[in-house]
């Protein structure tokens, strides 16, 4: 994958950022980054931003009663089947990291 | 490709003579050169072939995607060199032998000896050293899948990272990424842009293998990579690129990061946890780093089969296309830490390559299961599809189809 499909794809994601949700995880197997002294310290990057995650359509993943949610039960197309819901441990890390682009996109190298 | 290189006590030197490999015995000999990572699969393998009813003796050599590919393109023939040519003992040779022992090495005939088989570790479209096809009478089929990760010392205090944090740490020179704690490039460690380890992380982090900075070791090994994160002295800023099947096999030595990929939310483990074996997220997509394994040999133009019947059947073994009295080779690639086809749920054209959903022909995913270590299935066992409902007996499981 080249540098240039994930900044499209980031700046969906930004896109979509504003839209409140509720997980379909109850988060029983989310992990936190125990590493706040590192990974803290700004907002988090927008594709990480706690928005929902954007269907190909357009629209997010919904529960069977509608309600939104933040992984996909019938995945699809790949932002889908990487973002499927899942009962395996699953790890929050949000970086801040200075060099990215203001709508999360990788900076070209040096 | 800018690189430290530096020594891990892997000398480059020819190594003292030893026995002709084709001196050995008088079972017949299936000469390979793979990827380092599929040593333990060979060996494995090798261990049942060579006390089969029906012998065969797997010689090996373990060499980078790229270069081995290049070497059955040309071709090129196997010759003693710096990179030890190792064979698998028989019980008469070596009683005390068994995979996780030292293979013991062999010399090549003068001049060379012609290379049966390439077992690769990536896409081979990722080579930049390779044609874009194959020479006419050379064959290649995607093997198991093989999954990379990153990994850092038992002290580390990490646990995951992101693709975006790999880009900036192993794409920038020494702390100009500023993704810490990996901001020490000396403490970065790689491989060569040829090996498929370099290509397949490089992809999943939005890179070429050609475009990783870190610490390349002299002899540009995974053993090397391992050793150095394992007794790194500053554990925190310390990340090395690593075949998870080597992990599997040292996860008393370092850690396995999760890994968070462009656009997913989470980040997630190559299996259930950090402390399972199933390969589960591999095999359903949420783990991305991996590749299948090509397997390169000369096929007969008429019956599409390897001109070797020896290396055909190291193949319809590894592939599960065939299961002898004494010699199961879906086992031994599950045992080894590769996913056969036939339990992905995923598939991918190319490094770093958008997934798509994959219905294998023949399931195998209650039998992966239940072969793989420390793991269960929840599926029923069978003798024929009469208890299976809608599903399939397969294996001796009941599959869904």
């Amino acid at each position: 994958m080249g540098a240039r499909k994930p900044i499209v794809v980031l700046a969906v994601l930004a896109s979509m950022s504003a839209i409140g949700f509720v997980a379909c995880d109850d988060g029983s197997n989310a992990v936190k980054e125990p590493n706040p002294t590192i990974d803290s310290g700004g907002p988090p990057p927008v594709v990480d931003g706690g928005g929902p995650l954007p269907g190909m359509d357009g629209g997010g993943p919904t529960l069977p009663d509608g309600a939104p949610s933040d992984c996909y039960l019938n995945p699809k197309t790949h932002l889908e089947i990487i973002n499927a819901c899942t009962d395996a441990v699953k790890i929050t890390k949000n970086p801040t990291l200075p060099l990215l682009a203001a709508d999360g996109g990788l900076p070209p190298l040096p | 490709m800018t690189v430290a290189v530096v020594a891990a006590g892997v000398g480059l030197a020819k190594p003292a003579e030893a026995a002709l490999c084709s001196a050995l015995g008088a079972q017949p000999i299936v000469y390979i050169e793979n990827g380092d990572t599929q040593e333990p699969l060979v060996k494995k393998l090798g261990a049942q072939l060579i006390k089969s009813a029906t012998p065969v003796r797997l010689v090996y050599k373990n060499r980078r995607t790229c270069d081995l590919a290049l070497d059955m393109y040309t071709p090129n023939l196997m010759m003693t060199d710096a990179i030890p040519i190792k064979y698998i003992p028989s019980p008469a040779e070596d009683p005390t032998w068994t995979p996780l022992s030292v293979s013991p090495s062999c010399d090549a005939d003068a001049g060379g000896v012609t290379i049966n088989l390439g077992i690769g570790a990536t896409f081979l479209s990722s080579c930049t050293n390779l044609p874009a096809t194959p020479p006419p009478g050379l064959a290649i089929a995607n093997g198991p899948v093989q999954s990379y990760g990153f990994i850092v010392p038992g002290a580390s205090s990490q646990i995951a990272i992101t693709a975006q944090e790999g880009y900036l740490a192993y794409g920038f020179p020494q702390a100009t990424g500023m993704a810490p704690p990996w901001v020490d490039q000396a403490l970065r460690y790689s491989r060569g842009p040829t090996a498929s380890t370099a290509l397949t992380c490089a992809a999943a982090m939005g890179l070429k293998g050609s475009q990783l900075k870190g610490t390349v070791p002299t002899g540009n090994t995974s053993t090397e990579v391992l050793n150095f994160v394992a007794t790194s002295g500053n554990p925190e800023p310390t990340i090395g690129l690593m075949g998870t099947e080597v992990y599997d096999g040292a996860r008393n030595l370092v850690k396995l990061l999760a890994f968070k990929g462009f656009g997913q939310r989470y980040a997630y483990f190559p299996d259930f946890s950090a402390t399972s074996f199933d390969k589960k997220n591999v095999r359903d997509g949420h783990y991305l780093p991996w590749a299948p394994t090509p397997y390169i040999t000369r096929i007969d133009a008429g019956t599409g089969k390897a001109t070797d019947a020896n290396v055909q059947r190291v193949i319809d073994l590894v592939f599960g296309a065939r299961t002898d009295a004494d010699v199961n080779g879906l086992d031994q690639v599950i045992a080894a830490g590769l996913v056969p086809e036939c339990a992905m749920g995923v598939q991918r054209a190319f490094d770093g390559g958008d997934l798509s959903l994959f219905a294998p022909p023949e399931p195998c995913n209650c039998y992966f299961d239940a072969k793989a270590p420390q793991s269960t299935t929840k599926c029923s066992k069978c003798v024929d599809d009469s208890t299976c409902g809608a599903g399939k007996c397969r294996r001796g499981f009941c599959e869904v189809r």
